[in-house]
């Protein structure tokens, strides 16, 4: 019966050695009578913690893939961060990189011990009794110089660094370890050269290989028979097979780690090209080959490298590491990096400065001892718990290093808060208590655009896509606490408060009335709602208006003109009328001129001061705003005038 | 080619006391054995099934009268022709006839929404990829758009505020879809930039469900149909709709951060009450004519207008119908019975509630005389909802109510 946990956290408790099954000794000694108790009970952790760290499993791995937001830019991770802002941009930053990098690659050597040829495709034993049991290597330092303006292409130098011979298609139980060729390449081959600042490094493997070849085989392939054709001559064949592998590439980021290679050797063409050796690929049931066909086959060239010291030193260069590896020990600085949770490919330059970093942050911070972390898992309502302990400060879900246990701490707290972490110190270091939270809101807080937006868009996987754009900068500086471990002891009041989630904003989507459409954030302040007289209903009016039989047409328009008017301003009550007419005439006077409508207007005003409406003092200054409106004053609207002002003068005088 | 609803799975009918719809239901109750029997893998046993009867095909219809006689025949096609059906609610699944009378399920999607059930369907393609493209929609009211090369969906439109009836894309324009719905409305969609370019519907649009609508041969204008009996026509050659078009097409979402302003269409320019008294279920175009029915047993070939009328100057308040025709067919009075044209537009296909199909060559004359040829099995018993053409009319796809499709092929 192995521990529960070990499912969830000791992911890699073989390479650590230091998970502690505190439950499972438990476990141990009532082994037998209980065992369907146990089952039970480990039935109720999986129903409490189970899920919760399937999905942190799962965004630690889609942080570790596409993250949206680096650890180390956090205040509680800083030290996480290589550089600090201060001095990003400064010279002497700059300087420090580069000599940095060349400090630790002037220590070392690269050393190379070639574990064999293999290329299946031959027949060893046909050719057993002359030289064939091995080939010949030449090893080559490319380097790749950055291009000058005169140059068309960028120059490329290539440095030899030593030949050997290389045993082929070695039996690996008949050769000893010790016997196999190797090479050392000086790590002054690395510093820039005086002409080009070099770009890239990179490594040349060229393996030729002469031999005796029957020129009848049967079995060979129609391009390698036409090769031997061309060598037919001398009797014997060269073959050259070539490969290439990066050292630094162009961000000078070390790609060569220590360890074990084999390289996939291509045949070189020493004959152009020609369409006809064009061969159909093997397609297995519709899929192409795996890459890793070509090494069952070969030919591949194996050998181990190292980064010496000296020739025979300790590897001094960042090992390849498993993902998520954790290391107990992290007193070497060495280790720290490596067991930073980043993956394998690790560079030397950050590294470095990664070094630097600490060695400042030691000096003040709590000497690096030996911190063993309890984790206590509580669950059936707190009433069962398990434990188990840890010797490192990295976070059991994510596996994030998080070097010190407040930030440890404060990582759990902000990232893993569908669980509540209390802080219980602990002479051998701390324990934690750990429980579900019940108060966890699981809703959805991300952009709701990203569930309507068209699918692919907003989590797309085929590389960056423009999002919603909208942005608000929201500047906050909150008057930090000193950092103190005391802010995550369980405290009794106000418990509840802490462990909610702070939302706030608009999370969910709203939609434009008028069509239904979804509406994007940056078009909330268009209010689609803001439709007094919409075109529809204008026309709706003025297509009613046409269907009236006993109105003339200029009675018609004028009534539009007027019905329109009034919609469009909301006049809603009588004594608006005087204003609504003034507006009226200022805005459809010159129409009203325009299509002779003067005595349909006329009109209705008489029909409104019927109504009692309008009263004669508004009718009054009307005519000459229309004549104003007008521009230019009409002798026949003129006289208009004159003649209609006598009756309503006449009728002020009977209504007064 | 195209598909079939299956408006038993549609419990928001249910409700309606109207003649046609009881009928709807007692049909259904016949049907519905059928379905009840294995909807999970409904896609395959249809698939099976319609083999099984393919042998049966052509005997019985060898001796078929009239002009054309249909069966398994000899044709020649290299890129076959899609069929497509989505029966059994949520799911889309897509036929490849091939030679020989085989039916080969290619490809079946299943809407995550349990409650999703797929009435329509129309294909298309990108205009940038050339892949073909087949836009879906049903009882929720969203307009999926797969690829099935990539077999992906790869666009959703929500919009609708009800289930949408009829999906089609502008005849020379592959990116403007066009989704009638029961929301009384109609929708044109620019699926190349995802604007909504016009709705359709309002004060003077119709006042029910939209049931069908055809865009005319040259795309200027479309005529809808729906349960207010009516028949509306709304002209997209207008200014202010190819304004709209030619904005869509201009709209970038990530350059502005206003709305694409999409127009409100309230007044058809044309409407019609006077064709049918029930449902107006389907509507094509055939020429400047119209062919439309509604569950009285025939459909009517008619245009707007007095007979000598041209479409084009069509006043909105015109209010006279000239009826030219009448193919007239029986026990087809339910409705959401679809007919289909073939492209050419010389042969009309519907099929009854009793699972015969009626062909008729319009390829005549005198419209009048229409040649019907109807085809029938004896175990095609089940309403045919819909019918498609392949595109050299070739072969007839016919899909029933209990989930059987069954293939016509025209034997020359």
């Amino acid at each position: 019966s192995s521990p529960p946990l070990h499912g969830f956290l000791g992911a890699s408790c073989k390479a650590n050695g230091a998970v502690y099954p505190a439950s499972s000794a438990m476990m141990n000694s009532v082994k037998k009578p209980k065992m369907e108790q146990i089952q039970a009970d480990h039935e109720l952790f999986l129903q409490a913690f189970e899920k919760p760290t399937q999905i942190y499993r799962f965004l630690r791995t889609r942080n570790l893939i596409a993250p949206i937001f680096l650890h180390r830019t956090l205040t509680f991770m800083s030290h996480r961060n290589g550089r600090s802002n201060a001095k990003r941009y400064g010279m002497s930053d700059m300087f420090l990189f580069v000599t940095g990098f060349f400090f630790v690659a002037l220590s070392s050597h690269l050393q190379l011990t070639f574990t064999g040829f293999f290329h299946k495709d031959e027949k060893p034993s046909q050719n057993s009794e002359n030289e064939q049991n091995s080939v010949s290597l030449e090893v080559l330092l490319v380097k790749v110089c950055h291009k000058k303006r005169k140059d068309v292409s960028c120059p490329v130098k290539q440095v030899p660094t030593g030949k050997k011979q290389v045993p082929l298609n070695p039996d690996s139980n008949q050769t000893k370890p010790g016997s196999y060729p190797s090479l050392l390449v000086s790590s002054n081959e690395f510093e820039p050269s005086n002409s080009h600042m070099v770009k890239s490094y990179s490594l040349l493997f060229r393996v030729s290989r002469t031999g005796r070849r029957d020129t009848n085989d049967v079995t060979d392939t129609p391009s390698r028979k036409k090769r031997s054709l061309s060598h037919r001559e001398e009797g014997e064949t060269t073959e050259t097979y070539v490969a290439q592998m990066t050292v630094f590439d162009k961000n000078r980021r070390l790609q060569l780690l220590d360890g074990e290679y084999e390289v996939s050797m291509q045949g070189m063409e020493d004959s152009p090209v020609s369409k006809k050796r064009a061969t159909w690929e093997t397609i297995l049931d519709g899929k192409r080959l795996p890459p890793f066909e070509t090494f069952s086959q070969g030919p591949t060239l194996q050998f181990t490298l190292r980064w010496t010291g000296d020739a025979s030193g300790k590897s001094t260069a960042p090992v390849a590491k498993p993902l998520a590896t954790r290391n107990s020990d992290s007193s070497s600085p060495m280790e720290t990096r490596t067991s930073n949770h980043r993956t394998a490919l690790m560079t030397v330059k950050e590294s470095v400065s990664t070094d630097i970093q600490t060695r400042k942050e030691q000096v003040p911070c709590e000497p690096r001892q030996k911190l063993r972390i309890f984790y206590q898992f509580l669950y059936n309502n707190n009433t069962r718990q398990q434990t188990e302990a840890r010797d490192d400060l990295h976070c059991p879900w994510c596996t994030l290093n998080c070097s010190k246990l407040y930030s440890l701490l404060k990582h759990l707290k902000l990232s893993h808060s569908r669980f509540i972490f209390n802080y219980v110190p602990h002479p051998k270091g701390a324990r934690i208590d750990v429980s579900i939270n019940e108060c966890y809101d699981g809703s959805y807080v991300g952009n709701p655009q990203d569930i309507h937006s068209q699918p692919g868009f907003a989590f797309s996987r085929n590389g960056p896509v423009k999002r919603t754009a909208v942005t608000h900068i929201l500047v906050c500086r909150p008057k930090r606490t000193k950092p103190s471990l005391s802010e995550f002891l369980e405290s009794d009041d106000g418990e509840l408060e802490q462990q909610r989630t702070y939302v706030s904003g608009h999370n969910r989507l709203y939609f434009h009335s008028d069509s239904c459409m979804p509406l994007r954030p940056q078009e909330m302040e268009v209010d689609s709602e803001d439709e007094r007289d919409p075109e529809w209903l204008r026309e709706k009016t003025a297509t009613q208006l046409d269907e009236f039989t006993d109105v003339n047409e200029g009675e018609k328009e004028v009534m539009k003109l007027w019905n329109l008017h009034v919609m469009k301003h909301g006049f809603i009550a009588d004594n608006q009328m005087n204003q609504a007419i003034m507006l009226f005439v200022e805005n459809r006077g010159a129409h009203i001129i325009r299509r002779n409508l003067c005595r349909n207007f006329l009109l209705h005003l008489v029909s409104m001061h019927d109504f009692n409406l309008v009263s004669t003092a508004t009718i009054d200054p009307f005519w000459p705003a229309l004549i104003i409106a007008q521009g230019k004053p009409g002798k026949s609207i003129f006289s208009e005038y004159l003649v209609f002002q006598q009756p309503a003068t006449h009728y002020s005088a009977v209504s007064a | 080619m195209r598909e079939n609803k299956n408006m038993s799975e549609s419990p928001s009918q249910a409700g309606k006391e109207i003649p046609a719809k009881k009928q709807k239901l007692s049909s259904d109750e016949n049907s519905n054995p059928d379905l009840s029997g294995d909807e999970n893998d409904d896609a395959v046993s249809v698939e099976s099934g319609t083999n099984a009867e393919r042998p049966d095909t052509p005997t019985n219809t060898a001796n078929a009268p009239g002009r054309k006689s249909w069966g398994k025949g000899k044709w020649k096609s290299k890129k076959c022709r899609y069929s497509f059906k989505c029966v059994n609610s949520l799911r889309v699944t897509l036929y490849e006839c091939h030679s020989q009378g085989e039916i080969r399920l290619l490809q079946s999607y299943v809407d995550a929404d349990a409650d999703e059930n797929f009435y329509t369907c129309a294909w298309t393609y990108d205009t940038n990829t050339s892949h073909p493209l087949l836009a879906v929609a049903g009882s929720r009211g969203i307009i999926r758009v797969i690829n099935h090369i990539t077999m992906q969906c790869i666009k959703h439109y929500v919009g609708h505020g009800n289930a949408i009836n009829e999906l089609k894309f502008h005849p020379r324009d592959p990116n403007l879809l066009l989704s009638v719905s029961k929301d009384h409305a109609l929708r044109l969609w620019n699926i190349q930039t995802d604007t909504l370019v016009a709705i359709f519907g309002g004060v003077e649009g119709h006042r029910d469900e939209v049931l069908s609508a055809d865009f005319d041969l040259l795309g200027e204008k479309i005529m809808s149909c729906g349960m207010d009996h009516s028949l509306k026509l709304w002209r997209i050659n207008s200014e202010r709709m190819q304004k709209a078009i030619r904005g869509s097409y201009e709209y970038n979402p990530s350059k502005t951060n206003r709305p694409f302003v999409s127009q409100k269409i309230h007044f058809p320019d044309f409407s019609t009450r006077d064709i049918h008294r029930n449902y107006v279920d389907c509507v094509r175009w055939l020429g400047d004519l119209i062919l439309s029915k509604s569950c009285e047993n025939a459909i009517v070939c008619w245009k707007p207008g007095k007979m000598e009328d041209d479409i084009d100057h069509i006043k909105p308040n015109e209010s006279n119908v000239t009826i030219l025709g009448r193919f007239d067919y029986s026990q087809c009075d339910i409705w959401y019975m679809r007919f289909s044209m073939d492209f050419w537009q010389k042969m009309l296909a519907l099929g009854n509630q009793v699972g015969k199909l009626y062909v008729w060559d319009l390829e005549v004359e005198d419209p009048h005389k229409a040649k019907c040829t109807t085809l029938t099995l004896p175990k095609c018993t089940s309403a045919i909802r819909q019918t498609s053409f392949s595109r050299d009319s070739s072969i007839l796809i016919a899909v029933c109510d209990d989930a059987s499709i069954w293939r016509w092929d025209r034997q020359r």
